[in-house]
């Protein structure tokens, strides 16, 4: 009798187990049934914009790239100038980021000095929220010329560029060879996050920021 | 062997207390000669050579090193400054060694600095900048809240228990001041710069405990400037600005980090 009453309700147990499993089962196919549907929606559509307009592949858009000024500057106001350069668009946010990189490591075009020592390569990008995180080969610090003023170009020709050209990005963060450091030439804290700043941008005439307004000769 | 140990011990003790007594005696001593003489304690001025080892710091023209002319410009400041008897002057480096930032302030705070000299020397893409300038540490807003959170939780009101990164801001004020001063001085001395001094993120003074600035004192990138530096002459002048910029700074505030009173 116990026994009977035992294996009846194991029989219903199982039973009810292999149901369960069974539903879950079908509900989580049909779910990913619906985002690769979902997927292959947003993938037609792109291919669509794509392909329906053979422009918008390789359409262009003004970016703002900014590097070390070459003209007479006030101390820390106008390190920085910005050039206008035409780069490819891409759906990946991701993908823009590095193409603008890409641009500011590729050098300046009009006169400008370089704001990022030679032989620098972008190693990832990550985006998090409005947080872009960038790591550089370590050639960034190992080829920097030094001194305050060409770290404070560095640094914000990289985040000035990023922030003003990327919808959605106001942070950046500074990686070398995947790991943080404290400085990238020994003066200015590096391990922080960075916000675009205009104050080293040439004509900039916000408040406390000149120094010697010398070369006078 | 043992029953002898404790008695050593013993022996030690009073011998210890013996020579702290003795000591407080000479402090007592000197206290009331100096109030008597109107002297000042000496105050301890740390001035930090930077870079040095395999850091070179910026590679000049004529082949010379940052981290070489830091330490130059340095020892200067350290020979003319210490001809006051009111300055107790130290280096954080004497030779050409590594040392991290975090040493560096380990040292100033340590000694308990009334004052904190960083040496450097400047760079620029363009040949024709010359000069130097003053940089002080300045503070973002995160960093001045997290401060005032502290100073308002009462268990921190002792500005000296903040953490390594805060370690500046207590100072933060002074330090501006004193960068104000020297840069005047300097402009002074040299005759055609007008600049002032200028604020910035600076991780080595963020950490140091007292007024604090880090000096270019020439642009490594300009020839004349580096023919300047190399000329003992220039430097000693150099020295004296800062020197008087600083016997002004350290008299009319009062400054002591260590609680020590003029
Ligand atoms: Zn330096």
């Amino acid at each position: 009798m116990n026994q009977r009453v035992i294996i009846i309700f194991l029989i219903l147990t199982l039973a009810l187990l292999v149901t369960g499993i069974l539903l879950l089962y079908s509900c989580e196919k049909r779910k990913q049934a619906e985002i690769r549907e979902e997927e292959k929606a947003e993938t037609i559509q792109t291919e669509e914009l794509i392909t329906a307009d053979e422009e918008a592949a390789t359409s262009e858009v003004s970016v703002k790239l900014y590097f070390r000024n070459p003209g007479p500057a006030a101390g820390t106001v106008g390190l920085l100038r910005p050039e206008a350069r035409q780069i490819t668009t891409s759906p990946d946010k991701r993908v823009f980021v590095i193409k603008i990189l890409e641009a500011l490591l590729g050098g300046p075009r009009s006169g400008n000095f370089a704001s990022i020592p030679p032989g620098v390569a972008v190693r990832q990008v990550f985006l998090v929220d409005n947080l872009a995180v960038i790591d550089f080969s370590r050639e960034i610090h190992t080829r920097h010329p030094g001194g305050v003023l060409e770290e404070l170009a560095t640094i914000y020709s990289i985040v000035n560029t990023i922030v003003d050209n990327v919808p959605g990005v106001e942070r950046v963060r500074i990686l070398v060879e995947g790991e943080e450091r404290s400085t990238l030439a020994g003066h200015l804290h590096l391990s922080r996050n960075l916000y675009h700043s205009p104050r080293y941008l040439v004509g900039w005439r916000g408040p406390g920021r000149i120094i010697q307004e010398e070369n006078l000769q | 062997m043992f029953p002898d140990r404790p008695e050593i011990v013993a022996r030690h003790r009073r011998r210890g207390a013996g020579a702290y007594r003795y000591s407080l005696f000479l402090l007592l001593l000197w206290l009331s000669a100096s109030l008597l003489m109107g002297q000042r304690y000496p105050w301890i001025v740390v001035m930090d050579p930077g870079h040095g080892g395999d850091d070179y710091g910026i590679r000049a023209g004529q082949g010379s090193f940052e981290k070489d002319i830091n330490l130059l410009v340095a020892r200067d400041f350290q020979h003319i400054l210490s001809a006051d008897p009111a300055l107790d002057v130290l280096l954080t480096r004497e030779n050409d060694r590594e040392l991290s930032l975090r040493e560096r302030a380990i040292q100033a705070n340590n000694l308990s600095a009334d004052l904190f000299i960083s040496v450097h020397c400047a760079f620029s893409n363009r040949r024709v900048d010359r000069g130097f300038i003053v940089y002080f540490f300045q503070p973002e807003e995160s960093q001045l809240s997290s401060f005032h959170e502290l100073r308002s939780t009462g268990s921190h009101q002792d500005v000296r228990l903040v953490p390594w990164d805060l370690a500046q801001l207590p100072a933060a004020p002074a330090s501006r001041d004193l960068a104000t001063r020297l840069q005047n001085a300097l402009n002074r001395m040299h005759g055609k710069y007008s600049g002032s001094p200028v604020g910035e993120q600076l991780e080595l003074l963020s950490k140091v405990a007292c007024p604090a600035v880090l000096i270019e004192c020439c642009f490594l990138t300009n020839s004349e400037d580096e023919r300047q530096i190399m000329d003992p002459f220039y430097r000693r002048r150099f020295a004296e600005a800062v020197r008087d910029s600083i016997m002004d700074f350290l008299t009319t505030h009062q400054y002591s980090a260590s609680g020590r009173q003029p």
